[in-house]
């Protein structure tokens, strides 16, 4: 089962689309239902994002294995204005579109890896990864 | 020179003939197709030409009935969808009146702006139409709450508090919960209850009334 997920991301209607389908891959990979809705929420922040700052982008959700673990990676690409300070904008409460300004530390915390490539005017390249529970 | 005569006037013949074809050829190609194409009585290229362009023509006013048929279906169809839509939209945020200035308003489905906009105006208009005191809020139904979803939330139950209702959100999930907790959202200000029978029991006792059982006469 190598089922790749590839969406382009223009609209709020992609946002829920692209959310309601990686939580389908996690549902199918086996992720319990919290981790489920964890991964549907970080992929809706990541796209919204895309949405509200870059206008178009692309979310891909894959699954991965490294060693023995399996786990599920969401990527979100634009080619948008990009980050100037990334540690700033990961800090809660920091927005520049008027929001909560927590969504991208939060979507941190609720995964178990999280990179931001990104420079001013280079776009944005979001890599985050959910492993699998087996040992539970 | 009786020749050349001959010729002049075949020339003209001609002429006339490639006329009568090209100013039907013209009207059909600007999308004219009544005009008709004269068969002449002589049997020369000039008449096979003439049925042929004549075939031609009926054939793309069939084509053309065809396909104005079609677009009348799809405008139709995308106008029955139009009405569906917007159906949908009034049904996807109704305002109830549960009890004397007590709304309940049950959010199913994904919220984006255009939505949220729509679910804070109903809002609004439903407390200020049932003086509304107290309304509960049932999120059960919203799939994702992200912290878009919950800043249209926030924003909606400040609006009505500004026309002085209370407002409680029922029906968050434990993954939601905890979701809503990595998010850092803060609902520090909003009453939440578990399920709506409990956001109902809080409008109630918020109100100063009690359910009792009914006592035996």
């Amino acid at each position: 089962m190598t089922e790749t997920i590839q969406l382009r991301v223009t609209t709020e209607a992609d946002v829920y689309v692209a959310a309601h389908q990686v939580k389908a891959l996690a549902r199918q990979m086996g992720f319990n239902e919290a981790d489920q809705t964890r991964v549907e929420t970080v992929t809706s922040e990541l796209a919204r994002n895309i949405v509200l700052y870059a206008g178009e982008g692309t979310v891909k959700a894959q699954p991965v294995t490294r060693g023995r673990r399996r786990g599920l990676e969401i990527q979100a690409l634009d080619h948008g204005p990009g980050i100037a300070d990334i540690e700033l904008a990961m800090k809660d409460g920091y927005t520049t579109s008027g929001g909560l300004g927590s969504g991208l530390g939060g979507a941190k915390r609720m995964m178990d890896e999280f990179h931001i490539e990104s420079a001013p005017g280079q776009g944005t390249k979001v890599t985050a990864t959910k492993w699998l529970n087996t040992q539970h | 020179m009786t020749e050349k005569t001959d010729l002049d006037q075949y020339k003209e013949f001609v002429r006339e003939r490639l006329k009568s074809l090209l100013d039907v050829v013209q009207s059909v190609a600007s999308g004219d197709f009544s005009v008709r194409v004269q068969i002449p009585e002589e049997e020369d290229e000039f008449t096979a030409l003439s049925i042929e362009l004549e075939r031609m023509i009926d054939k793309l006013i069939e084509a053309n009935k065809v396909s104005e048929e079609r677009m009348a279906r799809l405008q139709a169809a995308v106008e029955e969808k139009e009405r569906l839509l917007k159906t949908v939209g009034e049904l996807s945020s109704p305002v109830i009146q549960v009890w004397e200035n007590v709304l309940v308003m049950p959010l199913v489905g994904a919220i984006d702006s255009a939505r949220a906009a729509r679910i804070m105006e109903d809002l609004l208009t439903g407390i200020t139409k049932y003086q509304a005191e107290i309304v509960i809020i049932d999120i059960t139904g919203v799939p994702v709450v992200d912290t878009g979803v919950a800043n249209h939330l926030i924003q909606t139950i400040k609006a009505a508090s500004l026309l002085g209702a209370k407002c409680v959100v029922v029906g968050i999930s434990g993954e939601v919960a905890q979701s809503l907790v990595s998010l850092g959202v803060d609902l520090s200000g909003v009453v939440t209850r578990s399920n709506l029978q409990a956001g109902i029991r809080y409008a109630m006792e918020t109100m100063g009334l009690e359910v009792v059982p009914k006592r035996e006469e």
